[in-house]
């Protein structure tokens, strides 16, 4: 179905490939796992199976691609997109209509099928997955699993042969993930499937083959079970029996304390937050899981002070968070977002780490010794560097670099394992660990149930903004795990 | 139409007669009668509160076409030398008021993909209207961008300093602000770009255009609007 011949590629601008040397058979009716630590070169690999190199990427190419008999060199694009489908990680950011009805019906028109023709195949991914509720609703306005279900369905209204997932399902929670998963494995049937992953579980799930990159190229094709070998997990950087998994006993007394809080945001009709309680105690880890649109992430932001809360308070040490200004709230806490593009401003990675030190009203000598810390903990060596040139994985390492350099007591993490590779996540759970044993307390909101329990010593679980679950880890986490599989 | 609640029967005419209805309000700019511009301003707010419009919405823009207004009575006030000039800078604003109702309510009744149908009906160039669609695609991830921002760069002490100090500090509060905001706008546009490669658009080509159903409903505001617009002219060219 698809073959690649020692293909190379280099960016317009770059000195060192994206790409090398890479040989590659996906027959037809497979479902081949992409795998490969952040920057291995997955996403252009990808770029490469689906026309969009060399067509709308433009670069250096060397050796072919050739996707059902067409070289994607000789062949326009609008003929190899006929039989490819692509589903990116964000969905939101592949809508470009506004309203589902005419998201599905986009692709059908821009191929020129006749409008009866349209119509029967609308008919038919609506009747299949469901969407006949959501038909006139504004994709955006979707929830991420809906948001999901529709971006398959417009791609499978093409009708494609082969169909490229660039980590379909790593915004979703579990249960969205495992449903995501199934509505894949129905499809399996005379469709081609490559799937772009960091997630292990999806790939022993359901991947037929899978291949390795690493350095640029193919280091290992195999079966899936190929992930469990030390010497693919050292390609990550994963080392195992090396580790110890243990966090510090937290304190009884209560370090942040939340007392009914509630939040409404100014678009909807409902409260995000309804009457949340609980205490984060000193020394503490404490995971917070919860479905989609739980309110994991406003609960952090309201007890960062970042939000203004509708009812209740958020009190450390007894005094409310929204009094306390910045240099003082920043020694007491700090919070790491989802997205680390929505900080990097500076042009050097020196100047990033010294912007919050600065606010802080340090001394130069301060912030230097603080620099040099956080640099050698996280293994940064050139700080000259432009951090927008970092791969999305380090700019991930400097943002939680800027916040552990204001030395805060507490950090609220916002699904720190979004967009990252098995390796950046085992040495971030180290990482962890260790500051947590050094004192640190931790606030996690997160989907991955792993490092939830692996590193939390309580769970607090949300539902519909409301707290359903509370207590010790081990308790907590049978019943959230039978929740997300139910 | 009748027995359907009115909230109803508002949201379900056609775009484009509410685009014809919107057209039409705004040919009172034309008019200096008092019983017609009171007449198409009574007519747009009936049709304001039949839409059932958010209360946080028409608070927000209420509050800004208050302002507008109260300075365009000023203004007109001061421009006005005649003795009447206290009802001149009367129908003036309620002038404003027409059109600034006229047109809240269309955007309340009116869903972005439908003005887009009903512009493509019109059969304005398809560059336009897409480029409009994407623009009302584009506006809530602006804001919710922004928001993230103005909340990752707020925790990193952004807005700390007191007095002078933080006013030197306003050309790196901006910096901060705007350099993720230009980068994030730019992978966004990036990806959308992408994404409608590779489903094959093509600018430029006409899309499916929406069949018109002649119910009471939209004839009723059809003739209506038709009619306003009819005395709004004549009474612009005859006195």
């Amino acid at each position: 179905m698809i073959k690649v011949n020692n293909l190379s590629f280099f960016y317009s601008v770059a000195k060192t490939p994206a790409l090398n040397s890479i040989d590659l058979k996906i027959v037809q009716s497979e479902l081949l796992a992409i795998v490969g630590p952040n920057g291995s070169g997955k996403t252009t690999l990808g770029y490469c199976l689906c026309g969009i190199i060399p067509h709308l990427i433009k670069g250096k190419m060397q050796g072919d691609v050739a996707v059902d008999g067409m070289n994607t060199r000789d062949h326009p694009l609008k003929d190899i997109i006929k039989d490819i489908g692509v589903i990116f990680q964000d969905p939101d950011a592949q809508f470009v209509t506004l309203r589902v009805k005419d998201e599905i019906a986009f692709g059908l028109e821009n191929i020129n099928l006749p409008q009866k023709e349209i119509d029967a195949r609308l008919d038919s991914v609506v009747d299949r997955f469901g969407l006949s509720d959501l038909l006139d609703r504004a994709p955006q306005d979707l929830s991420m699993g809906q948001k999901q279900k529709v971006a398959l369905a417009s791609v499978m209204a093409m009708r494609p042969k082969i169909l490229l997932l660039d980590e379909p399902a790593s915004t979703l929670d579990p249960r969205g993930q495992r449903k995501f998963l199934d509505a894949i494995r129905e499809m399996k049937d005379g469709l081609t499937i490559i799937m772009l992953t960091h997630n292990f579980d999806y790939v022993r799930s359901i991947a037929d083959r899978v291949i390795v990159i690493h350095d640029k190229t193919v280091k290992f094709d195999g079966a899936p079970d190929l992930l469990t070998r030390k010497d693919v997990l050292r390609l990550f950087g994963v080392n195992d029996g090396q580790r110890n998994k243990s966090n510090a006993a937290p304190r009884e007394d209560a370090l942040i304390r939340i007392e009914g809080l509630s939040y409404k945001y100014s678009r909807s009709h409902k409260l995000s937050l309804d009457d949340v309680s609980f205490a984060v105690n000193k020394g503490e880890v404490l995971g917070i899981v919860g479905p989609n649109g739980s309110g994991k992430s406003t609960l952090l932001f309201l007890m960062h002070g970042l939000l203004k809360p509708f009812r209740g308070r958020v009190l450390i040490d007894g005094r409310d968070v929204s009094k306390i200004d910045f240099p003082e709230l920043a020694v007491r806490q700090g919070i790491l977002f989802q997205n680390p593009n929505h900080q990097i401003f500076n042009p050097t990675i020196k100047e990033e780490l010294s912007f919050g030190l600065k606010n802080l009203g340090l001394g130069e000598e301060e912030i230097e010794t603080r620099i040099r810390q956080v640099s050698d903990f996280l293994n940064f060596e050139d700080l000259s560097r432009d951090p927008h040139s970092l791969s999305y994985g380090q700019r991930k390492l400097l943002s939680l670099a800027t916040v552990l350099a204001m030395n805060p007591e507490v950090i609220l993490l916002d699904e720190p394992e979004l967009g990252m590779d098995i390796g950046f996540m085992d040495k971030f759970e180290k990482r962890l660990l260790e500051l947590n044993r050094s004192g640190k307390s931790f606030v996690v909101a997160s989907h991955d149930l792993d490092l939830i329990e692996d590193v939390s010593h309580r769970v607090l679980f949300l539902e519909d903004g409301r707290v359903a679950k509370v207590g010790p880890t081990q308790q907590v986490m049978g019943e959230v795990r039978d929740y997300f599989d139910r | 139409m009748i027995g359907k609640p009115l909230h109803d029967v508002v949201y379900e005419l056609d775009p484009r007669v509410k685009l014809i209805w919107l057209i039409s309000c705004s040919s009172v700019y034309f008019t200096d009668d008092k019983l017609l511009i009171s007449v198409i301003t009574l007519v747009a707010a009936a049709m304001f509160i039949f839409s059932g419009a958010h209360k946080t919405i028409y608070m927000k823009a209420f509050y800004y076409i208050f302002i507008f207004l109260i300075a365009l009575f000023l203004l007109a006030m001061t421009e006005s030398t005649e003795k009447m000039n206290v009802i001149y800078a009367l129908t003036i604003i309620s002038k404003w008021l027409a059109i600034s109702i006229s047109s809240i309510a269309f955007f309340v009744m009116t869903k972005p993909f439908e003005l887009m149908t009903a512009l493509r009906s019109f059969r304005v160039p398809e560059e336009f209207v897409f480029s409009l669609g994407i623009g009302f695609r584009f506006i809530p991830i602006i804001f919710e961008a922004a928001d993230k921002i103005l909340m990752a760069q707020k925790a990193r002490g952004l807005y700390s300093g007191k007095g002078f100090r933080k006013i030197l500090r306003l050309p790196m509060v901006i910096k901060a602000l705007i350099i993720p905001l230009i980068i994030e706008m730019l992978n966004r546009l990036w990806d959308m770009w992408l994404a409608l490669m590779i489903r094959g658009f093509d600018l430029g080509k006409s899309r499916k255009r929406m069949k018109f159903e002649l119910s009471a409903s939209n004839l009723t505001v059809l003739i209506y609007s038709f009619a306003i617009m009819a005395a709004c002219a004549a009474n612009c060219f005859l006195t």
